[in-house]
């Protein structure tokens, strides 16, 4: 909290700084939402699907100020609000505040190779949806699953045993919601988390590098500074193999539950023996009026009391096509595998710790004008088991996007 | 003897050049002489009014496969960025001209910011950056969408409609330009001092305007007369 404060009093005087000075320093710009969605699902085959309406709004505020030639600081700021219209569980009611989402300094010393670095509070370097998931730059409402699903591996519990970890099957997602990912302990495989850290990166020729050392993991934002956690540290690359096609790998390593978990460990153990290990593959390409990204993840966690480390497989496939100036549409893939227990059962026949589960989303989009979008989806979620099967989810959001010196008429 | 000959052959270089400048500035649309039935407009713009600052990049995120190496630059003058035309009758139909205009995009910027153009242009926007670019526009004069392309593709899109063609880029938000089409040719923009000229304009009543993209446009009535050159001074 002091450190939240502390960055929002600087980029306070940063700004007024900027403007005492008139000089064309600064920028800030400004996302809003308005999302309806209209949920179908049902908690198992024998029993009548319930159906959901729930209206989300959300706003970014977003600024860069260049203190020098060679210094720049950025801010993002959140605040989302989700209210339930209708449904036969109790309506929600629940507003998110990030006030500090985002605030680091960026300095690019002169090296006759490229080398940025960036120090505070940022975005983690993995993959390519983070930098994609702002509502007017993502062509669907929902986002991919390897993002959102919740697995039944808890920051702040540990099972027992394999009997109390396959209880859990299907528990995290069960009382989620697809199209967004909450603040929920039941982990996802990479969530949109917003370590504070220190990161190097560049952009020599066709190459691209980034290494971050950072005090959150990638699946569990929660455990943000907690006391005695080994640091984090996350590595990616990447390549213009020609000019149309980038391909990129990210690896990402550290403990991931929380400190609160320690009480159940067995003398010896701590938090920092139980880590993630992810490595992702990621894809963009574009052609004429298509586009197309892809991410494949393979991650693990080491589980207390789980003998064998619990590893998932998951991919994403994003198609945008622009039909007309004010039109396109997308349509996006998901799969994710969960391995076999192997202890206690024979070779292969071992359940899995978590149920596979697929989507698919399919949407259109259409630009108002230049800074206002509308965008209208259909999500259709399965997981392969009887207990949870489908979720079908309509969406439909309206996003403006704006300068806000230029809305304030700062001049 | 050698340096008679050297003296001739300077001469001879001088006459040549003397001729090859007066074919040049005959064939200059500005030139008097070359129809002295038209007139000439010279004159300087100052802006005085304050703009509104342009939108700065946020870059909040280093974008894999489309990270831009950025140059540290100066910004033009806002005076390059100042459209200089007349409003009047014009009874003649008039040629786009036989080399496209273009607008580049580099280092993450459209250069010119400002393009005026007559109708029937097609213009250029060749991508000079290690990147992916995109070109749109959803203004009513022309709605048109050139997709995303790399580094040394051009494509180009035709003005048929006279009006304002506010052009922007999906993927660096930005990144801003106008292409500002006229029926007829009698425009032109400000150099980085605000001097302008306007040659060729057939002898008659105008306003001549001066025009920014975030100032309000000035007007100035003017009568041209055959064979004469007016002088004036704007101010935004």
């Amino acid at each position: 909290m002091m450190l939240e404060r502390n960055l929002r009093i600087v980029f306070a005087l940063l700004c007024l700084s900027s403007f005492a000075f008139g000089e064309e320093r600064f920028a800030l710009q400004g996302i809003a939402d308005s999302t309806f969605t209209n949920r179908n699902f049902s908690l198992s085959t024998y029993e009548a699907p319930e159906s959901q309406t729930l209206w989300n709004g959300g706003f970014a505020l977003l600024g860069s100020l260049r203190l020098k030639d060679n210094l720049l600081a950025f801010y993002e700021g959140r605040v989302n609000h989700s209210e339930g219209l209708s449904g036969t569980y109790p309506r929600l009611q629940n507003t998110r505040t990030d006030p500090v989402l985002q605030a680091y300094l960026r300095y690019s010393p002169r090296l006759a190779w490229d080398l940025r670095i960036q120090v505070g509070k940022f975005g983690t370097p993995f993959g390519q949806f983070l930098a994609r998931n702002y509502s007017n730059e993502n062509p669907l409402i929902g986002y991919p699953l390897i993002y959102t699903h919740r697995t039944p591996i808890n920051a702040r519990y540990v099972p027992s045993d394999s009997a109390e970890l396959l209880s859990y099957r299907g528990r995290g997602q069960g009382g989620g919601f697809y199209a967004y990912a909450g603040g929920s302990a039941w982990l996802p495989l990479i969530n949109f988390s917003y370590p504070t850290g220190i990161m190097a990166f560049g952009n020599p020729g066709r190459w691209d590098y980034r290494f971050a050392i950072v005090n959150s993991s990638l699946s569990n934002p929660l455990n943000l500074g907690t006391p005695g956690q080994r640091i984090q540290w996350i590595g990616a690359g990447g390549v213009n193999c020609f000019p149309r096609l980038h391909a990129g790998v990210s690896f990402a390593e550290g403990p991931y539950l929380d400190g609160s978990v320690n009480r159940w460990l067995v003398t010896g153990q701590s938090i920092n023996d139980f880590k993630q290990r992810a490595i992702g593959f990621d894809l963009q390409y574009a052609l004429h009026h298509l586009e197309v990204y892809a991410e494949l993840l393979f991650n693990r966690f080491d589980v207390p009391n789980i003998l064998q480390p619990l590893g998932a497989t998951g991919y994403y496939i994003e198609v945008k096509q622009t039909w007309a100036p004010r039109i396109f549409s997308a349509v996006r893939w998901n799969q994710i595998y969960f391995d076999r227990l192997r202890n206690d059962f024979p070779p292969g026949e071992g359940p899995r710790f978590d149920y596979n589960v697929n989507s698919l989303e399919a949407g259109v989009g259409y630009r108002l004008t230049e800074k206002l979008l509308s965008k209208f989806s259909y999500q259709h979620n399965r997981t392969l088991s009887d207990t949870v099967p489908t979720e079908n989810v309509f969406a439909a959001q309206l996003v403006y996007s704006f300068d806000v010196r230029s809305l304030l008429r700062i001049r | 003897m050698s340096t008679l000959l050297e003296h001739r052959a300077s001469i001879a270089l001088l006459g040549a050049y003397c001729g090859v400048a007066a074919l040049v500035c005959l064939s200059q649309p500005g030139s008097l002489l070359n129809n002295p039935r038209s007139a000439s407009i010279r004159g300087t713009v100052r802006i005085e009014s304050k703009i509104q600052s342009k939108s700065l990049a946020l870059n909040l995120y280093l974008r894999r496969g489309v990270t831009p190496n950025k140059k540290s630059q100066s910004p033009p003058s806002e005076l390059e960025n100042v459209v200089l035309y007349l409003e009047g009758e014009f009874t003649s139909s008039f040629d786009p001209p036989e080399k496209n205009p273009q607008i580049l995009q580099a280092d993450e910027t459209f250069v010119p910011h400002v393009l005026p153009v007559i109708r029937g242009t097609t213009v250029t926007f060749p991508n000079g950056d290690p990147f992916f670019h995109n070109v749109f526009s959803l203004s009513s004069a022309k709605s048109f969408d050139l997709g995303r392309y790399p580094k040394h593709q051009v494509r180009s899109i035709r003005f048929d409609r006279p009006g304002i063609v506010k052009i922007f880029c999906h993927i660096h938000s930005h990144m801003s330009a106008v292409v500002i089409v006229f029926d007829h040719p009698y425009f032109t923009t400000a150099n980085a001092g605000g001097k302008f000229r306007l040659d060729n304009i057939p002898p008659g009543n105008y306003e001549l305007v001066a025009w920014h993209e975030r100032l309000k446009p000035q007007k100035q009535p003017i009568t041209l007369r055959a064979g004469t050159e007016i002088q004036v001074e704007l101010v935004l």
